[in-house]
């Protein structure tokens, strides 16, 4: 685990991703509080009224409490900038784990050094759990820095962002132990990708229909997507740190979960010839 | 031994890759793997890395198991696999001194100076090395560990002669230092140059194994015979094989010194007498060659 050269290593393969994302999320983040301070909120709350009731359910918040300032800067922590983002992050560092050194044929002279396997795979899942820290807090000082430097008409704090944050931490930290333990079975990280993406669209339909149709309402159990909700946890700011702690508890413990599994697989499997 | 396998076995499903090897070798000794694609050399060695679990049988490194103490296994060992990859993105120099500071044992100025021997440019990234200088860098890396053995898989694969024979000269040198050398390669010369002992797999078959000193000391002799050849002396004929390869022309393989069959050969009724030193390819044609086939 003290392997310095291996730590770099990993350093070395997610900083280039890792820069790259921090900006555009401050960035992103920053100018999304800008745009907000443009939009009046007395329209903002008409239009929303005018929408069908299941606009309301699928979003997941009410809309009287989207036409706020906390409401409206909100939307970036789901939007499809910052998701996109942190997914490509979780799901391309999780599938470059394992399968990723293989299909490059770098894992035979790895793992052919006095290592152990756990700690090929440890310094590699720390590194991105530290940069899915690191994109969190990018997102949470773009919305400061927003707040601070534009003006919305009234004082907005920064600290109802705080959980929603950790929520994209935690989404990202599953996100990544599901594709860690992907990976630890495969050979082909393009072939992990793929899998991760078929699994993120299916989750992502279990949680429409189950918002959507109530006889279906169970599948809500079965997605992550329901416990991956930053925006509800901006705008609930007095539940907040309640539902946060049951949110980001069962995303960091399931993947936590699949970690360890990852784990366990790659400790036993055979590491096949360069392909 | 410093490695000793027991029946050591692997199948992949309806495939057996390894059949029941039982190997051992001594500290100090160059072994030759020989054997054509698909012939169980590379699951061999990857089994001695602990990087598959055997099917069945054991092999052990120093008296560890290679899977189950694969770490400690992997501080007695330096592997070079048979295709080489390295870290695309770490410029050449940064390589070495990755592998140099992953493992105590290894030396970055060692390191450095095997490269400077294989005249491999340290400046450039990875990704943009050929395929021979990646193996040149793999080799540097590897060479530069100071592990009691060294297994070394296809090593001059995509190199220059030059180089190929700078290996074989530093394989050599290993021995001399005491170190104890696997050498996997399809090129028979360069086994016969490197190597103490040889060992021919055939389908996952450790089907041969030939000690390098006994086979040269084995001569082969052609000749064409010119009138009625006599049987050999008594003191000879338990010794020597005669073979008519046609009407007029005759082989005579000897497994042992030359010199008592000499006085013979003088008295026989030969002309165009060529003596040749048994090579290695005779052994393998036994085992790959077209009439095994």
């Amino acid at each position: 685990m003290g392997n310095k050269a291996l730590w770099r290593k990993a350093i070395s393969d997610a900083r280039l991703l890792l820069f790259f994302l921090t900006g555009l999320l401050f960035c992103f983040n920053w100018l999304f509080v800008y745009l907000s301070s443009l939009i009046e909120l007395g329209p903002l709350g008409a239009f929303l009224q005018t929408l069908p009731p299941a606009f309301e359910k699928l979003s997941g918040v009410p809309f009287s409490s989207v036409a706020t300032p906390v409401g409206r800067i909100s939307a970036a922590y789901v939007d499809p900038v910052v998701l996109f983002s942190t997914t490509i992050w979780a799901i391309g560092r999780g599938s470059d784990a394992v399968s990723g050194e293989i299909g490059r044929g770098t894992m035979e002279m790895l793992v052919a050094q006095p290592v152990t396997r756990l700690s090929v795979l440890l310094t590699q899942a720390l590194v991105t759990t530290l940069g899915s820290a690191i994109l969190a807090t990018a997102v949470l000082l773009g919305t400061s820095a927003g707040l601070a430097t534009v003006s919305l008409g009234e004082e907005v704090s920064w600290r109802p962002f705080l959980p929603g944050a950790l929520n994209l931490f935690a989404m990202m930290f599953f996100l990544a132990g599901v594709s860690t333990m992907v990976s630890s079975t495969d050979n082909f990280r393009w072939r992990t990708i793929g899998v991760m993406g078929a699994f993120y669209v299916v989750q992502l339909v279990f949680k429409v229909i189950g918002r959507l149709v109530e006889r279906f309402s169970w599948l809500l159990y079965l997605t992550f997507g329901t416990a991956c909700e930053p925006q509800a946890l901006v705008i609930d700011f007095d539940q907040a740190w309640t539902l946060s702690l049951k949110y980001d508890g069962v995303l960091i413990g399931i993947g936590l979960a699949c970690y360890v599994v990852a784990a366990i697989i790659f400790c036993r499997r055979d590491l096949p010839a360069p392909l | 031994m410093l490695v000793e396998t027991r029946a050591l076995t692997k199948i992949y499903g309806p495939k057996t890759a390894l059949d029941h090897c039982d190997l051992e070798i001594p500290h100090g000794e160059v072994l030759g793997l020989l054997g054509p694609n698909g012939a169980g050399k590379t699951t061999l060695l990857r089994l001695l890395m602990g990087y598959l679990r055997p099917s069945g049988g054991t092999a052990r490194i120093d008296g560890l198991d290679c899977y189950r103490h694969s770490v400690a296994v992997h501080h007695r060992v330096a592997y070079l696999p048979g295709d080489a990859r390295l870290f695309p993105q770490m410029r050449g120099r940064e390589v070495l001194r990755f592998f140099c500071e992953v493992r105590r044992d290894s030396d970055l100025s060692r390191a450095l100076d095997f490269a400077e021997r294989l005249e491999l440019d340290l400046t450039g990234p990875v990704a943009s090395y050929s395929t021979g200088m990646r193996q040149k860098l793999a080799l540097a890396a590897v060479l530069a560990a100071d592990t009691p053995l060294l297994i070394l898989d296809e090593p001059t694969a995509n190199l220059d002669p030059t180089v190929r024979s700078d290996v074989v000269a530093i394989v050599r040198e290993a021995q001399q230092a005491g170190r104890t050398v696997i050498f996997s390669s399809h090129v028979l010369d360069e086994v016969e140059d490197a190597c103490s002992r040889v060992c021919i797999l055939r389908k996952g078959k450790l089907v041969h194994t030939q000690i390098m000193s006994e086979l040269l000391r084995q001569h082969r002799i052609r000749a064409r015979i010119t009138g009625q050849l006599p049987p050999p002396p008594p003191r000879l004929a338990g010794e020597i094989q005669i073979h008519y390869d046609a009407a007029d022309a005759v082989r005579i393989d000897t497994p042992g010194e030359l010199s008592p069959l000499l006085g013979w050969l003088a008295t026989l009724p030969l002309a165009e007498v060529r003596i040749e030193p048994f090579r290695l390819r005779s052994i393998y044609d036994r085992f790959h060659g077209a009439e095994v086939q």
